[in-house]
């Protein structure tokens, strides 16, 4: 109990001082309200009847808004996570394999995603499977990456028991190799969950639906309230995800590793 | 350079090394047309100085190494299990899932697994603790752990490479009167690398002193300690005699490096 209270009290706290002060400044006349919405204007846009922001329009049927947004963040998540852990087994498994392909991973860790969104668009189409795409290809990165750590470092005497025991490729990698890559392979998945957020809002841009819409549809209207809570939305998003990622991490680890034991 | 020491001659050798040479890809020597028999069912110690190729001969016997030069012959490489400087478990399982491994491996049923490695893990006193990972384990205890998982598959020939080096004293002589017991009740061949004499005078029976790299045999000598042996042994002056001897081959092998 005292430790649930020290872990949310001070966050909810500060984050109250910063409301309030934000709040302040603005009444105040200090700062005009079209630079920085005052929170009470963006909880009022949050929560006014028919707002699109959280399961899309009234007009179509279609999901948007903030559901939109989570399922096509948290499919590209997925997506990233297995293709992630496969890409660095295939690295791991051979040194010709690595030097050919790791170059071409590292790309997706560079390749500017605002840039080439409007491809995405062309080649995957409108909605969900241009969203789905950016989350993976924005996200996918730090998994190969930190999964390729993990399993080149398996520890070599271990390495030599499974030799000496006759293990084949399959036990090798499920019962040595992969588990002992987890740690990092979590360290990976949890900056994964944040960068899918920022994937899919910016697939959304440009191939429309979800939070993303609502923020681009939100400009021209100079409605800035609406567009900040936009942004809290998929800021709560984010956390949310890197939190599943805690949780999954916790249970994983909780008895062996350093990292998730008290 | 002095001529090495001779071996002795074993009525049935189990295990051959013949000329066997082993230079690094570094061009480092670690081992020097080396030769040597093995008796079935010995409790053999290969003592040395740090680096002096010791490991490197054992991990060739294991497999786990080629020889660049030589034959290693009678070694039944899928009766054999290795126990490394540290215990080397899996953190992500049990004491149980870490002594099942083997039998998982070799495709043992899993009543068989489990049944199989909770005996070996009685054998090493640890009945009480199957359920514990390794890092709620004390180092000690996870050396045990590990010996079971060696000693699980019944192995003819148990190769240990300074099991125990990283342990406190008491737990070393501990576990090296435990490993002794094991030893008489099983009569599989062992070949234990240690850099400590008393370590080998009190656990062996056949003591082989290595020089400085690259290895080359200074002394070959049968320990003559009765079989049973106990902490006491360790203040007889038998003991002392025995290590005093161990010692001058070791100092003469590292004065002619």
């Amino acid at each position: 109990m005292r430790r649930l209270l020290f872990n949310l009290l001070p966050p909810l706290l500060m984050a109250s001082i910063v409301c309030l002060a934000a709040e302040l400044v603005v009444r105040r006349g200090w700062i005009a309200d079209y630079l920085l919405p005052p929170p009470s204007q963006i909880w009022k846009a949050l929560t006014e009847a028919g707002t699109d922001l959280w399961r899309g329009s009234a007009f179509d049927n279609k999901i948007g808004g903030l559901a939109a947004t989570a399922r096509n963040a948290f499919e590209g998540f997925l997506a990233s996570a297995i293709g992630g852990v496969a890409i660095a087994l295939l690295l791991a498994s051979n040194r010709w394999v690595k030097q050919a392909f790791y170059p071409y991973a590292v790309f997706f860790q560079t390749v500017p995603i605002i840039a080439i969104a409007p491809m995405l668009v062309i080649w995957c189409g409108f909605g969900s499977p241009t969203v789905r795409a950016a989350a993976c290809i924005a996200s996918i990165f730090p998994v190969i990456a930190n999964t390729y750590a993990g399993l080149i470092a398996t520890d070599p005497a271990l390495r030599d028991l499974f030799r000496l025991y006759k293990a084949g490729w399959f036990s090798t990698t499920f019962k040595l190799r992969l588990p002992s890559a987890l740690p990092n392979l979590f360290t990976g998945l949890r900056i994964a969950a944040g960068l899918a957020v920022i994937g899919a809002i910016v697939g959304e841009f440009v191939g429309g639906g979800g939070l993303g819409a609502v923020i681009e549809t939100a400009k021209p209207q100079l409605r800035n309230d609406k567009i900040f809570a936009a942004v809290v939305l998929a800021s709560l998003l984010g956390l949310v995800m890197v939190s599943l990622v805690n949780v999954l991490s916790w249970f994983a680890l909780r008895r062996w590793h350093a990292s998730e034991r008290k | 350079m002095i001529p090495s020491a001779t071996t002795i001659p074993v009525q049935q050798a189990a295990i051959r090394v013949r000329d066997v040479s082993r230079r690094f890809e570094n061009g480092v020597l670690a081992v020097r047309s080396l030769s040597l028999d093995i008796d079935a069912g010995v409790f053999l110690a290969l003592i040395g100085p740090s680096g002096c190729g010791k490991s490197t001969l054992l991990r060739m016997l294991a497999g786990l190494d080629v020889p660049t030069a030589g034959t290693i012959e009678g070694i039944n490489r899928e009766q054999i299990s290795y126990v490394f400087q540290d215990a080397h478990l899996l953190p992500w399982r049990n004491a149980l899932g870490n002594v099942t491994l083997p039998l998982e491996l070799a495709g043992v049923t899993r009543s068989q697994q489990k049944e199989r490695a909770t005996q070996a893990l009685e054998r090493v006193g640890l009945a009480d603790a199957i359920r514990r990972y390794p890092a709620e384990l004390s180092g000690g205890m996870r050396m045990r752990v590990s010996l079971a998982r060696a000693l699980v598959t019944d192995p003819q020939v148990l190769l240990l490479d300074e099991p125990f080096a990283a342990l406190d004293e008491i737990n070393r002589q501990r576990l090296d009167e435990m490993l002794r017991s094991l030893w008489l009740a099983t009569k599989v061949t062992v070949i234990f690398v240690t850099h400590s004499i008393a370590e080998a005078t009190f656990l062996a029976d056949r003591a082989i002193v290595f020089s400085s790299r690259p290895a080359r045999i200074m002394l070959d000598s049968v320990i003559d300690l009765p079989p049973e042996r106990t902490m006491r042994l360790r203040a007889s002056p038998e003991f002392a005699q025995v290590q005093g001897r161990l010692f001058e081959a070791l100092q003469r092998g590292e004065a002619t490096s």
